[in-house]
């Protein structure tokens, strides 16, 4: 199977001498197409640091990575990339059709299709009746729907995801669980990070653990599940791999 | 105690802001003794700083009276003066175009406004008055301007009036309004009443007897276009003791004998 | 291009829905209102003092929308992370640069344009030819004039806060504005390393001073000659450029 992201022996560091602190030490891995790939680990893991330096954000400083066999910090390399961030304060002056206009513009969507594009997405996130009001009077939860939509205004071919189900309210949980899945049905890939291992229980099929920069386990979900013989649940068999490696 | 200390700060701030103005207009009023001057209130918070206001407002009337350059610039250049530099300044300085901008965009050239044009200077002393009422001379400068230069003899008149009453003591302006009564209003017993006055006020202040003397010619002049020539002469004698050599005075002298 | 008119039409959006521009607006309708209701003297005609006051306040008002707007375009981009889903998409950093550019300069120029067609409505009611032209210009160069400051305040916006920035700007503006004359004799005065490193601030520093026709508008002198036109253009292209080019290199090292 084709693979969307490869990442071989990743190596990242946020500031310099005694300040110097690792985010990523040395970590590979390889996301297939197709399928719902679920990126775990505590705070400060490397999660985000690893999302940034997939969409070009930060460039890596050892090791390499490819998305779609191109260097992400060429921009034609995220023409098929969505992305909705953990926090995301959006252009307060703006109205959530505006938001999804300049950025489907920026795609070079042409302007007929992304007039249909918007509303299918304002409709499906359920914010299309707050459609003409500007984002500063939105709460935390219409943002965080408003950056799902932003992430799908490309009809992206891969999916990343930071906490996205921070703020959303169960009925809006349900709804993106279920673009995930729709995207898995058509061969799309999704990449998504969480603390809600609840949620990535229900929809991924592939995990990768990661703790203090490194990747502890990765693999199918359901392999881990029964690895022990029995089945256990995800935050069970995450903390066990997460202690153990404290302790080791 | 933070609390208490910044409270403290902060009404002791608050009396200050109040009261300042207040005592400031004291000093103006009373230990300098000069007139109670109607300011308005914003401008009592600026103390002092009135006069450097009303010294900056004068200074860009004559900055417009240039059209745009003041005598206290540096570049401010007679005409012929500015061409001769332009021909003779150095080679490398006129090839480079960097420094060649700032004295194209800016003015250097020395131009007088003339006839009806001087007008527009007239705003800047109008407010140099207004912000400081006690600054006597521009209040003289700006009447003259309005007078004699743009024949609104009423309304300089009333500027005049206003001034006096913001500077009771000021044989300026005393002298300037018997000036004006008498040369243009043609009205010699209002001419008369304040040249006295002026003349009185001249007494106890510093002035040279070239001031005295305009003071007191036009008081004589006054009192014989009254035809109170014994008046009349009686002042041309004060003016013939200041100036003993001056033989015109001598023949007026004789002439109302 | 797509991107850089999104981000302009983005920022156009912004200014029309904040209350900055029209507050500004008021203000300046108010101050030439009261100015124009001023009489002196019973005097007809008096209008120089007008010009003076209507040009410094149009300019100031204009500098004051151009820099509080684009100094907070990328520090406020990164505070709230729009910056993120913004780079994910398929723009360069130096084209994020220069959308804010173009969107401070566009918003600077609709600002100006409209403050500086309440201004000749005010205080040019019967302009000759030679007024106009120099009308004209003024206008061009009040134009040029916010692109530096645009430029300028992007540039500083990528390593600086916004207060910073906007304190940094305009006193470089009233430093321009006041002593750059002063500046200009030392360098002309100067020998050695003296002049060099007066040149150097010279050159370096932004000549605000090359934009202000405050004086040539208000007393009425001749326009300028076409060649100081066409210089002050070339100044303009060459410095913005210069300054964007830097400005994309220094945001595209940072640390996002």
């Amino acid at each position: 199977m084709e693979s969307v992201i490869e990442i071989r022996d990743l190596f990242h560091a946020y500031g310099a001498g005694k300040k110097k602190w690792e985010a990523l030490r040395g970590i590979t891995l390889t996301v297939k197409k197709g399928g719902i790939f679920g990126f775990l680990g505590p705070n400060g893991a490397g999660k985000t640091t690893t999302i940034k330096l997939l969409l070009g954000i930060l460039t890596p400083q050892i090791g390499t990575l490819s998305v779609f066999g191109g260097i992400p910090a060429i921009p034609r390399t995220r023409m098929k990339i969505g992305y909705m961030p953990e926090i995301a304060d959006y252009y307060r002056y703006l109205t959530p059709g505006e938001l999804l206009y300049m950025y489907g513009d920026i795609f070079g969507i042409d302007r007929k299709i992304l007039t249909g594009r918007i509303n299918e997405l304002l409709e499906m996130v359920g914010i299309s009746e707050s459609a003409g009001r500007q984002m500063r009077t939105f709460s935390r939860g219409m943002k965080q729907k408003v950056s799902f939509a932003q992430a799908l205004i490309n009809d992206p071919d891969l999916l990343i995801l930071d906490e996205p189900t921070g703020g959303l309210d169960p009925i809006a949980r349900k709804k993106m669980r279920e673009v995930m899945i729709s995207l898995r049905d058509k061969n799309k890939t999704v990449f998504f990070s969480s603390h809600e291992l609840s949620e990535v229980e229900l929809v991924s099929d592939r995990v990768a653990i990661l703790n203090k920069g490194r990747v502890l386990k990765e693999g199918l979900l359901s392999g881990f599940l029964s690895a022990k013989g029995e089945k256990q649940t995800l935050e069970g068999y995450f903390l066990e791999i997460i202690e153990g490696s404290e302790k080791g | 105690m933070k609390r208490i200390g910044i409270f403290v700060f902060v009404i002791w701030l608050e009396l200050l802001i109040v009261f300042a103005p207040a005592v400031d207009a004291y000093n103006h009023t009373f230990l300098t003794g000069r007139g109670m001057a109607d300011i308005p209130f914003y401008l009592k918070f600026l103390g002092e700083g009135q006069s450097i206001l009303s010294a900056v407002s004068v200074l860009a009337a004559d900055r417009y009276f240039h059209r745009g350059i003041g005598h206290a610039d540096d570049r401010h250049e007679h005409m012929d003066e500015y061409q001769d530099r332009k021909k003779n300044a150095p080679g490398a300085n006129r090839a480079n175009i960097f420094l060649r901008i700032p004295e194209e965009i800016g003015v250097t050239e020395h131009m007088h406004l003339e006839q009806d044009e001087v007008k527009e200077i007239i705003p800047w002393l109008y407010y140099a008055v207004k912000i400081d009422p006690h600054n006597v001379q521009t209040c003289v400068i700006a009447a003259y301007w309005v007078i004699d230069r743009l024949g609104k003899t009423r309304e300089g008149v009333n500027f005049l009036r206003e001034g006096l009453k913001n500077n009771p003591d000021s044989w300026e302006i005393n002298a300037e309004l018997g000036r004006v009564y008498f040369q243009d209003t043609k009205d010699y017993d209002a001419a008369i009443r304040v040249l006295l006055r002026a003349q009185r006020l001249l007494a106890g202040s510093l002035h040279d007897k070239f001031q005295e003397r305009e003071v007191l010619s036009f008081l004589a002049y006054s009192y014989k276009a009254l035809g109170e020539n014994e008046k009349a002469r009686s002042v041309f004698m004060e003016i013939g003791r200041l100036f003993p050599n001056d033989r015109k005075m001598k023949e007026k002298i004789q002439e109302l004998s | 291009m797509r991107a850089i008119a999104a981000i302009v039409r983005g920022m156009f959006l912004e200014l029309l829905r904040k209350k900055d521009f029209y507050v500004l607006f008021i203000l300046m309708l108010v101050l030439l209102g009261f100015l124009s209701a001023q009489t002196f003297f019973d005097i007809e005609g008096i209008s120089r003092y007008m010009r003076d006051f209507g040009y410094t306040l149009v300019m100031l008002l204009s500098f004051i929308v151009c820099v509080t707007f684009s100094a907070r375009q990328i520090p406020s981009e990164i505070e709230s992370g729009t910056v993120y889903p913004f780079l994910a998409k398929p723009v360069s950093r130096s084209m994020l640069v220069s959308g804010k550019f173009c969107g401070a300069v566009m918003i600077s120029a609709i600002t100006f344009t409209l403050y500086f067609g309440v201004f000749v409505l005010f205080c040019f009611t019967e302009a000759g030819r030679a007024e106009a032209i120099l009308l004209i210009q003024s206008f061009l160069f009040g134009i040029m004039f916010l692109s530096v400051a645009s430029a300028l305040t992007v540039f500083f916006s990528v390593f600086l806060t916004t207060s910073a920035n906007v304190a940094i700007t305009f006193l470089i503006y009233f430093f321009m504005i006041s002593f750059s004359d002063l500046l200009r004799d030392a360098v002309l005065a100067g020998k050695g390393i003296e002049t060099l490193g007066l040149g150097v601030v010279y050159y370096l520093l932004p000549h605000f001073d090359f934009f202000d026709l405050r004086v040539r508008l208000t007393h009425a002198w001749d326009p300028l000659p076409l060649w100081v036109v066409a210089a002050v253009t070339a100044y303009t292209v060459v410095y913005c450029a210069g300054l964007l080019f830097f400005a994309g290199r220094l945001f595209g090292r940072k640390k996002l």
